[in-house]
C-alpha cells in the first residue's frame, strides 16, 4: 500500500509543542489510533486479544485509508513479535500491541528485542494473566515487562496514551536509544472509556524513520548484535565470550539510561509531582494515578494535605527524582492495580537508605476491580499496616 | 558470475560443527545454489533459529538475522513483509522447524509469502545433546528416549504440502547435487518453498541408531528418504500478489 499524501511531514518538536491542538472526547483505543495516524507508521503486525483488539482493528482501518504501508495479522503473539523483529531490522517504523496473556506468550521475543536493538512501539493494554480466565484490567504483566530491557511508559489516561504513543516512535528511534518502547495503559478503564484528548491536526505526521542514523546498521552480518552471536569465541564458554555479552547488555542498560533525556523532553519528565511539600505521599502509575488524584482532593477537603507522585516511566525508573521528591515525606503509600505490588518493590528498593519515611505495603486491587478512593483514604487516615 | 565461495565467509572457517556432521554439506549446496542463480548477496537475508544448523548463517556473506529457537520463519515473515524485494531464506533444524516452530511452519505454508524454508532433519536435537524431536522415528534411541522414542514422527513434507506451500521437496545430504538443484528451484518459486534435507548427526542420533561412521550414516539417511525429489508443487499467487490485489494496488514490488 502506498501511503497517503494527505499529510504534511513536520518535526517532532513542531508536532508535540507548537502545532495548535483541538480537543476530542474519545476512548483510549481511539487516542492510540490517532497517535498512529500521525506517527507515519510503516507496518503493524499483531494478534487479537481483548482489550487490545479494538485498537488494532482501528489501525486496520487506518491502513485501508492509506496511513500505513502494511498491516498483517500473525499466527500468534510469538509470530507477531518475531515478525516485528524482522520488520524493524529492515529499517521501517513498526507497531504492535497486546494484552496480558498475549504479552506473556510473546515474552520470549519481547525480551530479545532490546538486544537486537530494535526501534518499535509496543502498546500494552493491561489485562489479567492468572487463572481463572478473565479479560478484566489488572496490570500484573507489567511486573514482567520491567525485566526485559524495553523502555516502559505507563499512561494514566487517554491523553497520555496519545502523547506517549506518538513520542514513543521518536524516543525509540533516537540514535543513542535504539530500543523498543512499550506504552502500557490499564485495559478498559482507559481503552474503552472516553476522555478529553488534545491533538494536533491529523494533516500532520512525524518524519519517516531514518534507520541509517541509528545505533546499529540494518540486517548486517558484520556488526553487532549479530556479529556477537556469530563470532567463534562467543560460542565458547570463555572469558572473551562473557565479556562481549556483558558489554552488550551493559550497553542496553546504558541506552535505557540515555532515553531519560528524551522522555524528559517529550513527556515533560519521568514523574509529575502534586503537593510536593506534603508529609504523606502517594506514588502511583497508570489508572491508579487518577484514583490517587481524586483521593488527594478528598483528603484536602477533609483538611489534610496529601502529595502525589505520578510515575510516567517505569523503565528507566525515576530513582533520583523519587529520592528528591520523597526527601521530606513521613509516610509513603503506593496504590496499585495488581496483587503482587511490583511498583511497591521498585519504590522500596529505590528509597531504601535514602529516606526516613515509612512505606506502606499497599493498597492493592486486582482481578479488574477499580480502586475506590475511600480505600486510598483509609490508608491515608487510618494508617493501614506498614 | 559469482563463485559459490563469494557467498561463504571463508575467514570464519573452520566451522563449529562436529567432524562428519551433515550440516556442512547442506551449507555447500546452498552457497552453490546461490551462485547458480548469481544472486546478489546484499539482497539475500538468511534467517536462522537456534540449533547447530542455526549457526549456518555464521559462515555466509549475506545479510543475516539470528532469531530465537523455532522462530526463524516468524522473523522471516517480518523481513519479507516489510521488504518484499529481498530474497529471504529461513534455515531450520527439525527441532527449530517442525517441533517448537511447527505453528509458524504451517502458517508460513498457508500464507505463501515467497520465503524458502530449508530444514535439515537430523532426527534429533543436536545442539542440546541429542534429545528426541518431532521427526525422531518411533523406537529411535535418543538421550530422552533411552529405550526408544514412543511417539510417531511427523511427515513434515506432507504437513507442509497439506498446509498449502507452493513447492515441497525432500532429499538427503548424500545427494548434494540434487539438493543444489532443488534449492535453485525453491529459490525461484513464487510462494512458500520448503526443502527438507535428511542429514546426519554422528555425535548423537547417528551414534545411537545408525551404521558406525559418518560416511555410512549418510547412506542410512539417504535410504530413509525413500524417493527424493519434488513432493508437491502447486501454482500459487504468492502472498504479496494476493495482498496487493485485494487492496487494489497491483504489483508494487519495488518500494
Ligand atoms: C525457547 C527455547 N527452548 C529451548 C531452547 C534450547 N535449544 C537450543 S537448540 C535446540 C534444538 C536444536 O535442534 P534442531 O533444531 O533439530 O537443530 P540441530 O541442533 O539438530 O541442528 C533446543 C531445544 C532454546 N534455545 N530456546
Ligand atoms: S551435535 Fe550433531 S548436529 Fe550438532 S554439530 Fe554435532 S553432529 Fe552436527
Amino acid at each position: 500500500m502506498i501511503k497517503t499524501e494527505k499529510q504534511r511531514v513536520v518535526t517532532p518538536e513542531y508536532l508535540f509543542f507548537e502545532a495548535p491542538r483541538t480537543r476530542s472526547y474519545i476512548t483510549g483505543s481511539e487516542a492510540a489510533n490517532e497517535a498512529v495516524r500521525r506517527g507515519n507508521v510503516d507496518i503493524a503486525i499483531a494478534y487479537p486479544i481483548t482489550p487490545q483488539s479494538e485498537t488494532m482493528q482501528q489501525v486496520g482501518e487506518l491502513y485501508a485509508e492509506g496511513y500505513l504501508r502494511d498491516y498483517y495479522r500473525a499466527e500468534d503473539e510469538v509470530g507477531a513479535f518475531a515478525a516485528m523483529s524482522g520488520a524493524s531490522r529492515t529499517g521501517v517504523r513498526c507497531l504492535t500491541a497486546s494484552s496480558g496473556p498475549g504479552l506473556m506468550r510473546g515474552l520470549e521475543t519481547v525480551a530479545s528485542w532490546p538486544g537486537h536493538r530494535l526501534p518499535l512501539v509496543f502498546l500494552i493494554m493491561c489485562r489479567v494473566i492468572n487463572a481463572p480466565l478473565s479479560i478484566q484490567p489488572d496490570n500484573l504483566e507489567l511486573g514482567y515487562m520491567l525485566l526485559t530491557g524495553n523502555v516502559v511508559l505507563h499512561a494514566e489516561n487517554q491523553q497520555d496514551f496519545f502523547d506517549y504513543t506518538l513520542a514513543g516512535f521518536v524516543i525509540s528511534e533516537k540514535c543513542e536509544v535504539t530500543l523498543p518502547v512499550a506504552v502500557a495503559v490499564d485495559g478498559f478503564f482507559v481503552t474503552h472509556a472516553r476522555g478529553w484528548v488534545e491533538m494536533p491536526s491529523a494533516d500532520l505526521k512525524l518524519p519517516a524513520r531514518e534507520c541509517y542514523s541509528e545505533a546499529v546498521p540494518m540486517i548486517d552480518n558484520e556488526n553487532p548484535p549479530i556479529r556477537i552471536a556469530r563470532d567463534a569465541p562467543i560460542q565458547k564458554s570463555n572469558f572473551i565470550s562473557y565479556q562481549m555479552h556483558a558489554a552488550w547488555q551493559q550497553e542496553i542498560q546504558a541506552a535505557l539510561e540515555r532515553s531519560r533525556q528524551w522522555i524528559t523532553r517529550y513527556l515533560g519528565g519521568l514523574i509529575e509531582v502534586v503537593n510536593p511539600g506534603a508529609e504523606t505521599m502517594l506514588i502511583a502509575s497508570g489508572s491508579a494515578v487518577s484514583q490517587s488524584r481524586e483521593a488527594v482532593r478528598q483528603a484536602e477537603e477533609a483538611g489534610k494535605e496529601v502529595g502525589l507522585i505520578k510515575i510516567k516511566s517505569l523503565r528507566p525508573f525515576p530513582g533520583e527524582e523519587l529520592r528528591q521528591a520523597c526527601a521530606h515525606a513521613k509516610r509513603i503509600i503506593v496504590p496499585e492495580f495488581n496483587c503482587i505490588g511490583w511498583l511497591n518493590r521498585e519504590v522500596r528498593s529505590t528509597l531504601y537508605g535514602w529516606v526516613d519515611a515509612e512505606i506502606a505495603d499497599g493498597p492493592r486491587v486486582c482481578g479488574g476491580i477499580t480502586m475506590p478512593t475511600e480505600m486510598i483514604l483509609e490508608w491515608v487516615f487510618e494508617g493501614k499496616p506498614l | 558470475m559469482r563463485d559459490f565461495r563469494d557467498y561463504l565467509a571463508l575467514d570464519r572457517l573452520p566451522h563449529m560443527w562436529c567432524a562428519g556432521c551433515g550440516h556442512g554439506i547442506v551449507l555447500g549446496a546452498l552457497a552453490r545454489a546461490f551462485s547458480d542463480l548469481d544472486l546478489d548477496p546484499s539482497q539475500i537475508v538468511v534467517v536462522t533459529g537456534i540449533g547447530c544448523w542455526g549457526k549456518a548463517d555464521d559462515y555466509l556473506r549475506t545479510n543475516a538475522l539470528h532469531g530465537t529457537h523455532g522462530r526463524a520463519l516468524a522473523f522471516a515473515t517480518g523481513v519479507k513483509g516489510a521488504r518484499p524485494s529481498l530474497q529471504v531464506v529461513a534455515l531450520m533444524g527439525d527441532g527449530d522447524g517442525v517441533t517448537i516452530g511447527g505453528n509458524h511452519l504451517i502458517h508460513a505454508a498457508r500464507r505463501n509469502l515467497s520465503i524458502t524454508g530449508l530444514m535439515v532433519n537430523n532426527y534429533n536435537y543436536g545442539m542440546t545433546g541429542g534429545q528426541y524431536s518431532a521427526t525422531t522415528p518411533y523406537g529411535g534411541l535418543t538421550t530422552t528416549s533411552r529405550e526408544g522414542c514412543p511417539e510417531e514422527a511427523f511427515d513434515t513434507c506432507a504437513l507442509v504440502a497439506a498446509a498449502g506451500a507452493a513447492l515441497v521437496a525432500r532429499t538427503s545430504a548424500y545427494q548434494p547435487a540434487q539438493l543444489r538443484a532443488l534449492l535453485r528451484q525453491a529459490l525461484t518459486t513464487p510462494g512458500f518453498s520448503f526443502v527438507e534435507v535428511a542429514s546426519t548427526c554422528p555425535t548423537y542420533f547417528g551414534r545411537f541408531n545408525q551404521a558406525p561412521g559418518p560416511a555410512e550414516q549418510l547412506k542410512d539417511v539417504a535410504a530413509s528418504v525413500g524417493s527424493p525429489g519434488i513432493v508437491a508443487k502447486r501454482q500459487v499467487d504468492d502472498f504479496h500478489a494476493r495482498y496487493w490485489r485485494i487492496h487494489g494496488k497491483g504489483d508494487e514490488h519495488e518500494r
